[in-house]
């Protein structure tokens, strides 16, 4: 796991916490990008009984970098592409295929109990889908398509020119339509 | 292949209800990075510490400053471009001109030596084969019943190995275009696209770029 030089201290059920308040602006952006972290951490191959680390993780190195953030991106794909680096480590580290873990536990959907079996079923699908797909595929379509940043913010978060970007895009949807396709053929839910 | 993408947007947007953390999950989260509750009436998000606002416009600054200095670096390299004018390849007319001998050359392993051009043997092409002149090949006539699709089948021309090409270099156009503030030349890039690549796999960024237009021009 990634460690911030700022003061850790491991807590009581293992995990780390802070014992310093982090700046003013790294609690704003956790109030206003912490959910959408936890997704695109979820989608980019974090297990999910390691999101929760992966998003403190990815706020630790936030806050460690803040200093060198420099504007040239917004805030919002600056995160993102620690995310991304931080799902990297974990994926690394776990050397095995998200989709071989279908628990999406703790994950809550809509009120509607019917759309929630909808969703979570989706989700699973996805993830089966997503699993068959590159790393740098599968990056930009959750970017695109979960996250609904455009190309030119994936560019940024990905450090891709913009025609890589779109080339992607284009492959993993054609790769993931497929995949939907012969679901459908040997009977599976879509 | 495009016909799957509404099914595949259908699939992601019912994931994305899925994968909203919990309330627990991202308290559990704030309180191991020691982040405080956001303010009452902040409103998600909104919560702004005098801090973060000091920050924000510092960032501006920064961005403001980065802008003007690419922006000084731009008119002095124009200033110097036209100044020296454009560039010309000079050559000294006493420039001696050497060239190498060709035994210094090392030849290629396997491949023998070409014989200089005196030691070549002269052809010797007996007189009564020698054209002496041009014939033109038999013409075929054409015969009146027949016609030209039955002989040969019209080919259709196959799409444009480019074509993705284009279509990344429009959206690009429109891109550019938002960005300099030009947002009729972008809608005009955009409804190309929308015209030319209906059902392009890359419709939904063309369908983001609309959104965005119509939000900036607002």
């Amino acid at each position: 796991m990634l460690r911030s030089s700022m003061a850790i201290a491991p807590s009581a059920t293992g995990t780390t916490a802070h014992t310093e308040a982090l700046p003013p602006a790294i609690q704003q952006a956790y109030d206003a990008h912490a959910p959408s972290l936890f997704r695109v951490l979820r989608r980019l191959g974090v297990p999910d009984a390691q999101v929760e680390d992966a998003v403190q993780d990815t706020f630790v190195v936030a806050c460690r970098r803040h200093a060198a953030f420099e504007a040239r991106s917004s805030y919002k794909t600056w995160l993102y592409g620690i995310a991304r680096r931080v799902a990297r480590d974990y994926r690394r580290q776990r050397a095995r295929r998200y989709s071989e873990d279908p628990e999406i536990e703790g994950l809550s959907g809509g009120t509607n109990p019917e759309t929630q079996t909808d969703a979570a079923r989706a989700a699973r699908l996805l993830d089966a889908g997503l699993g068959r797909l590159s790393e740098p595929l599968r990056e930009v379509f959750v970017l695109a398509e979960i996250e609904q940043l455009t190309a030119p913010e994936i560019a940024e978060v990905v450090q891709v020119p913009l025609n890589t970007v779109y080339s992607r895009l284009r492959v993993a949807r054609e790769r993931l339509g497929a995949y939907l396709t012969e679901q459908r053929a040997t009977g599976g839910s879509v | 292949m495009s016909a799957q993408l509404p099914e595949l947007q259908r699939l992601t947007e019912l994931a994305r209800q899925a994968d909203l953390p919990s309330a627990e999950r991202l308290a559990r989260v704030r309180a191991r990075l020691n982040v405080p509750p956001p303010a009452a009436g902040g409103g998600g998000g909104g919560g702004s510490a005098p801090g973060s606002k000091a920050l924000a416009s510092k960032l501006v600054g920064q961005l403001g400053a980065t802008k003007a200095l690419w922006i000084s670096a731009a008119a002095l390299g124009a200033v110097s471009l036209a100044l020296v004018g454009q560039p010309q390849l000079k050559v000294a007319p006493e420039a001696p001109v050497s060239i190498a001998p060709l035994e210094n050359h090392p030849q290629p392993a396997g491949q023998a030596p070409e014989p200089p051009a005196a030691t070549l043997p002269e052809l010797q092409v007996p007189p009564d084969s020698r054209v002496t002149s041009a014939q033109a090949p038999p013409r075929v006539q054409p015969s009146h019943g027949t016609r030209r699709t039955a002989t040969a089948p019209v080919r259709k021309p196959a799409p444009l190995a480019n074509s993705f090409a284009e279509e990344v270099a429009l959206l690009q156009v429109a891109i550019d275009a938002m960005h300099a503030g030009e947002l009729a030349e972008a809608k005009s890039a955009l409804g190309q696209h929308a015209q030319r690549f209906p059902t392009s796999q890359l419709a939904p960024e063309r369908t983001r770029l609309l959104e965005q237009l119509q939000s900036t021009s607002r």
